[in-house]
């Protein structure tokens, strides 16, 4: 059915292997989203009926687990654990870990097998599921000439497998995937290897060599090993971390991936091309590491091997198995894996956050190969990288666990892989990289003159398409950058937007204090555009050095353009605007300067925060006003010009990229299946019918801010656990609990029907 | 299984396509795009999902061709520019809002209840997915 409801984002165990007697600890994984972190987790066993028997689950235990299962949730970690004491041979099965309402598809398969436990002098061979195992069996001269055979132990009986008078298996169930081998006339033992090992695999065998009377045995007992499992979000990170002993310094340290057997990274310097820039590897002792894969993918899923290898040693040397799951239903990444700046201009790489105490910070590093990486700032520490000095800064963005990182005055060496770390939460490192191409950076700042004791003017110049955005002058320190507006004010909030926009900073009186570097940038809501530096210096008394740090600005371009037509050839279409239909498009073609100068000195006047709505309210405007209809006249055929271009390409890329659908419709098939999804009392939603027959086991609020609502009575009585919680979320559970004792209710008198 | 491609995924209706190619099992020297379509119906449901004491539906409609649109918004890259445009040139309005089935796990559902305390009777805003609705 898991199939049918589409992939599930629950992860855990596939298959496991324990002994009788033995406990068990099974962890599955699950999405941190808050409706997920909320709900009831269960663990059900499938029956042969298809329905799903809950076992445990959220504040639930069932008479067969009573006093030897429990299962505890980490709504924190994204993860639970079921626990089982004291296993019998009747706890092996299919069972299922999941999330909600059993048989809703948020669930994940796993198989159980409980094998009887070995006896003292067994020979024991561990193996994971789906690998070979090679099992020897020893044997003496006196048996040397007689048939070998090798048994599975089962219900207490001897199961021929396979045995050396012919090459197949004798039971179907090893067919084509076992051998049994005598390497030699003079060996004393003979192997047996079983391939593509499964879980049913595991249990007791027996060798044989000779009959009977004088028959030569070995007890064998073979165990599947469980994988360490590793759950991560798209765009975020997981840490391999691999223990493998080995006394050998000089042993290489790897990791590959099962699939393809590709080296995706080791302590050589090797690096799979498919994970350049994403992946670091570190080094500890004994065949010790850990390696960092970030930006994950939803193709990194699957298998992989941590190995160590000694040089010169041929074979394999000790492996570890670990699974990936790549979670497709979260992107913590907040930034395209690759970001283009021009030479000269600049970049935002957004990072995401998870503060978990007050002092856990944001770092950038940018990545340097295999096994390094360099720390240019830290949101606690400030900037260290002092080359980095008045170009990078990271900004806060207030309530979406994010951060900015700032990055201007690219040059070709910028070019690289970034990487976010949230201190607090390695789950969330994130890889960003960083091209550089051609194009002519913005905004311009133009040249300057001061003399110390006088003000000074520094005029930075906005193409259009910054219009609707916020501008801004700050002054550049360590730990970010300082909004500049009293000076603006003081100024006369200069802003105005002739060809281009241009908005001008006025230093008072230039003194030493006014030194350093000064930023002039646009913003889109909390979202960091294009930002451009200038650095103020004083060399002598006299004058200030005038150094814009941009790549040398061409005066021609730099200088108000004079005609209109080229204003108008400056002003593409918005950045990450949504594209509206031809009619609309027009909005956000660029305003008539004049017009602009108008509605931005209104704007600033009525509220200078107001700035990502002027687009809208001056093209409203633009169509009230009676020479605006003028200039739409004229802009129109420019419009649909550009519209159409930028669609027609639109619709090339699309079609280019979405063929595949397009190539023909060859058959249908469709699945229709009926399913009650408001009925859920079938499946686990009771789990103890006969103590309590109408009552829902799921608690209607987490059951730790909220009173639970096993029992109605018991949600009357005691108002006292409100008391931990807001006022508001009281109310909330009990109107709910009062809504849903209702259903119950309604249920409960529609039920001679159903039945 | 892998190599199928999730066209369209409505969780408000429960549909799910998705398509693969697939060797033609009576031309086996060509490939053609098998399509499947899986949809769940939830019986028991309400005629508007937001409130229970609404008649039950009876009717369940899926308009193959609505379903398929690619109207949510995706970002492209156009001249080192990035750009958010629509797949569909027939996307409706933002105002326009598809009729649900089932309930979106990630989004909270209220409905208001009268409440009679103290012969004083009030509508007090209640929770129909308890589990989508915390503050967190």
């Amino acid at each position: 059915q898991s199939s049918l409801l589409g992939p599930s984002s629950i992860f855990g165990p596939g298959e496991v292997n324990v002994l009788e007697g033995d406990s068990v600890s099974i962890t599955c994984y699950y999405p941190t989203t808050s409706v997920t972190r909320h709900s009831r987790k269960f663990w059900c066993r499938e029956e042969e009926s298809g329905r799903c028997v809950t076992l445990a689950s959220t504040g639930y235990t069932s008479q067969e687990y009573s006093g030897r299962g429990k299962l505890t949730d980490f709504p924190d970690k994204g993860e639970f654990v079921v626990t089982v004491d004291q296993l019998t041979q009747n706890d092996s099965g299919s069972y299922k870990c999941g999330v909600g309402v059993n048989g809703r598809g948020l669930d994940f398969g796993v198989n159980v097998l409980v094998s009887q436990k070995p006896e003292p002098d067994d020979v024991v061979y561990k193996q994971y599921e789906s690998y070979t195992v090679t099992i020897t069996c020893p044997f003496t001269y006196a048996t040397r000439q007689l048939k070998k055979s090798f048994y599975k132990v089962e219900d207490g009986e001897l199961v021929l497998i396979i045995d050396s008078s012919s090459k197949e298996a004798k039971d179907p169930r090893y067919k084509g995937r076992i051998t049994l081998q005598i390497q030699s006339t003079t060996a004393k033992e003979f192997t047996v290897t079983i391939k593509h090992l499964q879980l049913n695999d595991a249990g007791q065998y027996v060798c044989q060599s000779g009959s009977d009377p004088t028959a030569e045995e070995q007890n064998v007992d073979l165990r599947l090993l469980t994988p360490g499992l590793l759950y991560g979000n798209l765009g975020g990170s997981v840490t391999f971390e691999c223990a493998l002993d080995s006394e050998d310094a000089n042993a290489v340290a790897s990791l590959r991936q099962v699939r393809g057997g590709n080296v995706v990274i080791d302590s050589q310097g090797t690096i799979d091309p498919a994970f350049e820039g994403r992946i670091l590897f570190t080094k500890a002792e004994n065949g010790h590491f850990s390696v960092v894969i970030a930006g994950l993918r939803k193709e990194d899923t699957g298998n992989y091997l941590c190995g160590v290898q000694s040089n010169g040693q041929s074979g394999d040397g000790p492996t570890q198995l670990r699974q990936l799951f790549v979670n497709e239903e979260i992107d913590v990444s907040r930034s395209p894996p690759v970001l283009k700046g021009f030479p000269g201009g600049s970049v935002t790489i957004r990072c995401p956050y998870n503060p978990k105490r007050s002092d856990s910070h944001l770092q950038l590093y940018l990545w340097e190969g295999s096994q390094t990486r360099h720390l240019l700032v830290d949101s606690g520490e400030g900037l260290v990288q002092k080359d980095y000095t008045g170009r990078l800064a990271l900004f806060e963005e207030p309530g979406n666990g994010t951060f900015s990182v700032v990055l201007n005055q690219l040059t070709a060496e910028d070019e690289g892989f970034y990487w976010c770390v949230s201190d607090d939460d390695e789950s969330l490192t994130t890889s960003v990289k960083l091209q550089i191409v051609d194009g002519e950076p913005s905004p311009t700042i133009d040249k300057f003159t001061a003399v110390q004791g006088e003000p000074v003017e520094i005029t930075c110049h906005f193409p259009c398409k910054y219009f609707s955005s916020e501008k801004y002058w700050c002054k550049w320190n360590d730990h970010g950058c300082e909004d500049l507006p009293t000076k603006l004010s003081s100024s006369g909030d200069l802003v105005k937007c002739n060809n281009n926009l241009v908005l001008t900073l006025t230093l008072d009186s230039v003194s030493e204090d006014d030194e350093g570097w000064y930023w002039c940038g646009a913003k889109d809501g909390h979202e960091f555009e294009e930002v451009a530096a200038v650095r103020v210096e004083l060399t002598e008394p006299a004058k200030v050095a005038v150094e814009p740090a941009k790549v040398p600005v061409d005066p021609a371009k730099a200088a108000p353009a004079p005609a209109e037509e080229k204003a108008k050839a400056r002003c593409p279409v918005p950045r990450r605007r949504q594209w509206y239909p031809l009619s609309r498009k027009l909005r956000t073609s660029c305003p008539e300067p004049r017009l602009l100068a108008e509605e931005v000195a209104v704007q600033s006047a009525e509220d200078p925060a107001s700035g990502s709505r002027a687009s809208v309210d001056a093209s409203s405007a633009s169509g009230q006003s009676g020479s605006a209809k003028v200039l739409i006249s004229t802009l129109v055929p420019l419009g649909l010009v550009l519209a159409a271009g930028a669609m027609a390409v639109a619709i090339a890329r699309a079609r280019h990229r979405r063929n595949v659908d397009r190539v023909s419709i060859g058959s249908y098939r469709t699945d229709i299946s009926m399913s009650d999804l408001e009925n859920s009392r079938e499946f686990g939603a009771i789990d103890n019918p006969s103590a309590c027959p109408d009552a829902r086991e799921t608690a209607l609020g987490g059951k730790d801010e909220l009173a639970t609502a096993t029992e109605s009575t018991v949600e009357i009585e005691e108002p006292k656990k409100a008391k931990r919680s807001s006022k508001e979320e009281a109310d909330l559970a009990y109107s709910a609990f009062l809504l849903q004792s209702n259903t119950i209710a309604a249920e409960h008198q529609d039920g001679p029907k159903e039945a | 299984e892998d190599e199928s491609t999730v066209l369209v995924d409505n969780k408000c209706q429960c549909v799910r396509i998705t398509s693969r190619i697939i060797r033609d099992p009576d031309n086996p020297s060509e490939d053609i795009v098998e399509r499947n379509i899986r949809i769940i119906v939830p019986l028991n449901t309400r005629e508007n999902i937001s409130d229970p004491t609404s008649p039950l539906r009876t009717e369940f409609k899926y308009n193959l061709a609505n379903l398929c649109k690619k109207c949510d918004p995706t970002e492209i890259e156009l001249d080192n520019q990035v750009f958010t445009a629509s797949q569909s040139n027939i996307c409706p309005d933002d105002d326009y809002s598809e009729t649900c089935y089932t309930y979106d796990r990630n989004k909270c559902y209220t409905t208001l209840v009268p409440i009679t305390h103290r012969g004083g009777t009030r509508m007090v805003k209640a929770t129909l997915t308890p589990d989508s609705c915390y503050p967190d």
